[in-house]
């Protein structure tokens, strides 16, 4: 009873914390579907007409274009970073070779310093290359800072896989790419996925990037929402529409990974 | 079966200067077991890691019957380790485990099928075929991984300190089950421990390691009677052997100085001694030391403490020729000796052995 009693109180606590959290996203999620005549009204009007006018301003304005160049964009380097990280973090665990923490720290290196740092030499190297405002650069932007993330972090992962594992399977003949596939990607699989989440979301929040080396053919959703500000003032309602429906696709990857991320970020790559 | 021979294996690791295995050359016969033995550090480990692949040698070569097999890669060898914490794939059954290496093999299903059950019912696993290996006790996981080495019908078996992560009973008995499996199969093997009980215990042969250098090698009741030398004589035996110094005294004596008088010793070896440099280092074990109560000047020491094993007493002795010594003895208990008796000591002249001060060899291994 007593146990009950204070599993109650801390879930009330809980929720009521999410819900202070959570209100900005609410309140926005209102905006979606407020007319614009009461959307500042004071006092808060509660009981209004929902509209959809927001959406349709929206999709006129081609934002499905740019919901749908952000997922590829953010889905292709993020599985690209994965492919070519992943091996990459393994042997940064595992092998030995000449000026491995040096290479290492230089990897690192290009997380320290501030994006913008970094954004105007890409900018330069790409008017010259003709990678400016193209699919491909800003996959290959996004995957400079995510690629360095996802080995830094993969590499302790790796770390923390048992070696005699791999050394047992080396005797009973498997090669090392069998190993490494049938041995260790199995243990480092929740590892992979919490860090390539990590990745995606890092990316699919990113403005200056975008901002910078994108254009009219490729702008992300990040970029395009402040087209409406317009000289009319400010679209809330839509600005409430956009940010909702940039939320979503976070979301639906967090949730449907969540059992992989929450075992990669606590328990470590063995256990569990 | 295979024989394995070690020809003038060296390993040298990368920015340290001391080798980690010096020059040995060792045969482990068709069959047998042999326990690499010694201290962490002594290379028993770099050893097994060379036979297995797992790292390279700096000088010499493997042989497995006439194969030299140290240029080859780990798989190609056919050899099958047993790790200390068991090193079992989490993510699989423990069928699965054991049938892993023979999917490596591309063994075709229904002999798999067939060699898997065998190893279960050999190691009494078929209740768990099918369950996951986590959570399993300790020695369940290492029989599982015992199965998984013997599923394949490996030219050579390592045993990598099997046992240390077990507790007592499980210890025991696994030790035993080791033994008996190994002797079924007929497998050559290398045990790897620092345990001298579980040397004695599972090998046929022991080679004693220490600083990368091979110290001897024999059975373990040769190595027990004839230690070649103090390291050897300090690590084969429990508790560890009385290491007192003395010198030759003539015609088939000693003088032992903590006694304060000369003991008897078989003949041949105290010739030997007396070819020497004259200090020597007798050492006698404390199962074969006995004493009797004694008075005046008779008395050699008295008892300073007494520990009551049941079927045993183990008994400290203050030599009164030299106070600051320390004699350990192990007599049949319970006895009646208590600190601060006075007693005489004596010992067989056969279980006297004597070493060499400066070398620290047995003065019968020195030629």
């Amino acid at each position: 009873m007593n146990a009950n009693k204070t599993s109650l109180l801390w879930t009330t606590v809980a929720v009521l914390y999410a819900l202070v959290l959570l209100f900005p996203v609410l309140w926005m999620a209102t905006m979606m579907v407020k007319p614009a005549d009461v959307m500042f009204a004071r006092p808060t009007e509660f009981l209004f007409t929902p509209t959809l006018a927001n959406f349709d301003y929206v999709i006129a304005e081609g934002f499905a274009w740019n919901l749908l160049t952000s997922f590829v964009l953010c889905t292709v380097s993020t599985v690209l970073v994965v492919l070519i990280g992943t091996p990459a973090a393994y042997a940064f665990a595992r092998f030995e070779m000449k000026g491995k923490d040096d290479l290492f720290l230089f990897i690192l290196a290009s997380r320290m310093g501030p994006p913008v740092c970094l954004v105007i030499p890409f900018y330069l190297i790409f008017t010259k290359v003709g990678l400016l405002d193209t699919f491909a650069g800003l996959t290959l932007a996004y995957m400079t800072f995510n690629l360095s993330f996802y080995v830094w972090v993969l590499r302790s992962f790796c770390r923390d896989l048992p070696v005699e594992l791999e050394e047992a399977a080396a005797l009973e003949g498997w090669s090392r790419p069998q190993i490494f596939m049938r041995v260790v990607f199995p243990l480092l699989r929740n590892g992979i996925v919490a860090t390539a989440v990590l990745c995606f979301i890092f990316a699919w929040n990113e403005f200056l990037f975008a901002f910078m080396l994108g254009g009219d053919r490729i702008q992300t959703l990040p970029v395009a929402i402040p087209k409406l500000i317009t000289a009319q003032g400010v679209r809330w309602g839509e600005v409430a529409v956009v940010g909702i429906v940039a939320l979503l696709p976070v979301l639906a990857v967090v949730l449907l990974l969540q059992r992989h991320i929450v075992r990669g970020l606590t328990l470590g790559a063995v256990k569990g | 079966m295979t024989v394995v021979r070690f020809e003038a294996v060296s390993k040298r690791y990368a920015g340290v200067e001391a080798l980690a295995v010096a020059d040995l050359n060792l045969v482990c016969g068709e069959g047998e077991m042999i326990a690499l033995l010694g201290p962490s550090g002594c290379g028993k480990s770099s050893t097994l890691k060379m036979a297995a692949g797992l790292e390279d040698l700096s000088a010499g070569e493997i042989f497995f019957d006439d194969e030299p097999v140290a240029r080859l890669e780990p798989g190609a060898r056919n050899v099958a380790m047993v790790f200390e914490d068991y090193s079992l794939y989490p993510r699989m059954t423990v069928r699965e485990n054991i049938a892993f290496p023979l999917a490596a093999r591309g063994v075709d299903r229904a002999t798999a099928r067939a060699r898997v059950d065998d190893a279960l019912g050999l190691l009494g696993l078929d209740d768990m075929a099918d369950r996951p290996v986590t959570g399993l006790s300790g020695g369940a996981m290492q029989r599982i991984s015992i199965g998984r080495a013997l599923v394949r019908d490996p030219r050579l078996i390592l045993f990598d300190e099997p046992l240390s992560h077990l507790d007592g009973d499980q210890r025991v008995q696994l030790r035993t089950e080791i033994k008996r499996l190994q002797k079924t199969r007929h497998v050559t093997s290398i045990l790897v421990t620092h345990d001298q009980t579980e040397a004695t215990a599972m090998a046929d042969r022991i080679a004693v390691m220490r600083h990368g250098v091979l110290q001897q090698v024999d059975t373990p009741a040769a190595m027990y009677e004839r230690p070649a030398n103090v390291f050897v004589a300090n690590f084969i035996g429990e508790p560890p052997m009385n290491m007192l110094p003395g010198r030759p005294a003539g015609a088939g004596a000693v003088h032992v100085e903590a006694f304060g008088r000369a003991i008897a010793v078989e003949p041949l070896r105290a010739a030997r001694a007396e070819r020497g440099d004259g200090d020597l280092i007798v050492g006698i074990r404390p199962e074969h030391l006995a004493i009797a109560p004694a008075q005046g000047e008779r008395a050699d020491a008295v008892v300073s403490y007494r520990e009551c094993r049941g079927d045993a007493d183990s008994l400290i002795l203050t030599p009164r020729a030299a106070p600051d010594v320390q004699i350990l003895v192990e007599i049949p208990g319970p006895a009646a000796f208590r600190p601060g008796d006075a007693v005489a000591v004596s010992v067989a002249p056969d279980r006297v052995h004597l070493f060499e001060r400066a070398s620290e060899r047995n003065v019968e291994a020195v030629s």
